[in-house]
């Protein structure tokens, strides 16, 4: 899937400046992007409007498949957001599950691929605990475990290894970059190794993506 | 790629979502169960307070209507036709006999005795048997020692001419003759006064409700030839004055289920505005704003439905704890506690038919 954003305009009050300004981006099937930027110039925001949790103002996103043809973007992204969002009260495989019933399977299916995805990051002992007894690190790696679960092309990342220690890092990016799933990834990272290990790296700034440099 | 939630899945998210809730969903089925136990089980009481002070009401004769004519009587088929008509639940034609009478057992003791058309076994509640010739009170049974059954032998009292005393033992029917009051206790000789007679007094017994009615419209329905039909109530003092049916009208907790489940409605749109972030986390995760509705619909009928089954128990429990028979606090309680939790429903489906504000904004809970 091809991730397109064109001509992206925001600001969140008519006499508030933009956030964004004409931002025009392209993700490819299988590539990894990373955003960077100094806080408040509108990672979170192009995120929100790439995934559509924020309604488009002006301009467009598209999510494209090989044929050509064009799926909403907001049922074709997963996320793994700054803030955790995650249901404290309830078990951890429960929480992963929410991502495999996007995909439209049943109870049983849906808790078969929780557990493989909760073992592919690292959690694969823990899926029966409530997510209130874990650590900030190995919440954040439910949240990601439960946006490999959904199955989605389109993966958007804010800050995602924000709370996780070096080995715990490595781990989750190693997954969580996998190229072999032929998964789009957009990240947006203060973190230079995160930055480091992805195809492409941008900087917002002032509400205009520059492409700033391809690593290696 | 992505695919709609299943229905069942949906379902079961919200009955795990209620299982998980722990303190917050033990709190809404404690507020759901007293919210709405509470008015219904007063409302019940209430209701069960009114109905044991209108059998007192009836039992005391407050539903007879007396209706005289000191020149010209009535007309005692008039009288026993009113049966028939509407707000009517008896009527029969009585006549003072002028004379007492006396019993053989006890000589000396006179009783009044009063003619009565046929119609008076069903004033006085009393199975009708054409084989028992003469009705007597029971407190005057009590006095004299006689049952319901026996064979009683009336004489003349000294200085009377004994018209109206039955020449043979009659067989008697001993009954409560208390909705006729003192004026009318006596010796009942039932079928005495013929459809052609004319009596002193026509006895009607109401139905609580035309009692209003049937004051204004007796005196048309008892045509004399001379005189003026007076309307009087058995009952004249004052003991019972409310009016039962538009007191359980007007009783004040019988809307209370709108206010209950208004609050119910209220409360639950208040959880789901502190729940906003998890909901905004289904929305992201594939769940369109149907499977949200069965989701929160699911959870809220589990718990609603649940407190709703103690608010019954409870109430009714509470209710009979006020003294209300069963079979009028487990209808009542079940009503209140019924409608609440529809209007509440509807609430809580309207409020989560409603679009969120901003996903962005919930899911970082601002």
């Amino acid at each position: 899937m091809r991730l397109t954003a064109r001509g992206l305009r925001h600001r969140y009050a008519p006499r508030l400046p933009d956030v964004l300004a004409d931002v025009d981006l392209t993700v490819g099937a299988g590539e990894v992007v990373a955003i960077v930027g100094p806080s408040g110039s509108g990672k979170t925001t192009l995120l929100a409007l790439l995934g559509g949790l924020v309604p488009v103002q002006a301009g467009e996103v598209r999510v494209t498949g090989p044929d050509g043809h064009a799926y909403p973007p907001a049922a074709q992204v997963a996320w793994v957001l700054q803030t955790v969002n995650v249901l404290a009260d309830r078990p951890v495989v429960d929480n992963v599950c929410l991502g495999a019933y996007s995909r439209g399977v049943g109870r049983e299916e849906a808790l078969r691929r929780a557990r493989q995805q909760l073992a592919a990051v690292g959690l694969g002992g823990r899926g029966d605990d409530p997510v209130r007894v874990l650590s900030g690190g190995e919440v954040q790696r439910v949240v990601i475990a439960r946006a490999l679960a959904s199955g989605r092309p389109v993966l958007l990342a804010d800050e995602p290894t924000g709370q996780l220690d070096a080995a715990t890092t490595d781990t989750v990016l190693s997954v969580l970059l996998d190229r072999d799933h032929g998964r789009s990834v957009v990240v947006v990272t203060h973190d230079l190794e995160v930055a480091g290990r992805c195809d492409r790296v941008l900087r917002l700034r002032d509400g205009v993506l520059d492409p700033d440099r391809v690593p290696g | 790629m992505s695919a709609p939630w299943r229905v069942a899945v949906a379902a079961g998210e919200g009955v795990r979502s209620a299982l998980a809730g722990r303190w917050l969903s033990a709190v809404l089925v404690l507020l759901v169960c007293w919210a709405t136990a509470l008015p219904g089980a007063v409302d019940a009481a209430t209701v069960a307070d009114l109905v044991a002070e209108e059998q007192r009401f009836l039992a005391a004769g407050g539903n007879v209507l007396v209706a005289s004519n000191r020149e010209g009587g009535v007309p005692a088929l008039a009288c026993d036709r009113l049966a028939e008509a509407d707000g009517v639940m008896a009527a029969a034609a009585l006549t003072h006999q002028g004379e007492p009478a006396t019993l053989s057992a006890a000589p000396g003791g006179d009783v009044t005795v009063f003619a009565a058309s046929a119609t008076i076994w069903r004033v006085l509640g009393v199975a009708d048997s054409p084989a028992r010739d003469a009705i007597l009170p029971q407190s005057i049974a009590d006095r004299l020692g006689v049952r319901d059954g026996d064979w009683l032998h009336f004489t003349r009292s000294p200085g009377t001419r004994g018209e109206w005393v039955p020449p043979r033992p009659v067989r008697v029917t001993v009954a409560d003759m208390s909705i006729l009051g003192d004026q009318y206790t006596g010796v009942l000789l039932p079928a005495v006064i013929g459809p052609e007679a004319v009596a002193d007094a026509c006895v009607v017994v109401a139905a609580p409700a035309q009692l209003p009615a049937l004051r204004d419209s007796l005196p048309a329905a008892l045509p004399a030839s001379t005189g003026q039909v007076v309307v009087q109530d058995r009952l004249f003092t004052g003991e019972f004055t409310a009016d039962y049916s538009l007191a359980y009208q007007e009783r004040s907790l019988q809307w209370a289920w709108v206010a209950t489940g208004a609050l119910l409605g209220l409360v639950w749109l208040l959880v789901r505005w502190v729940r906003r972030a998890d909901d905004a986390l289904y929305a992201t995760m594939g769940a369109d704003a149907g499977t949200r509705l069965v989701l929160r619909g699911t959870e809220w009928l589990l718990l609603a439905g649940l407190g709703g089954v103690w608010g019954v128990a409870v109430g009714t429990v509470v209710a009979l704890g006020l003294d209300a028979p069963f079979l009028t606090a487990l209808p009542y309680v079940a009503r209140q506690v019924g409608a609440a939790l529809l209007l509440a429903t509807g609430i809580v489906l309207l409020g989560q038919a409603r679009r969120p504000r901003s996903l962005l904004a919930d899911l970082k809970d601002r």
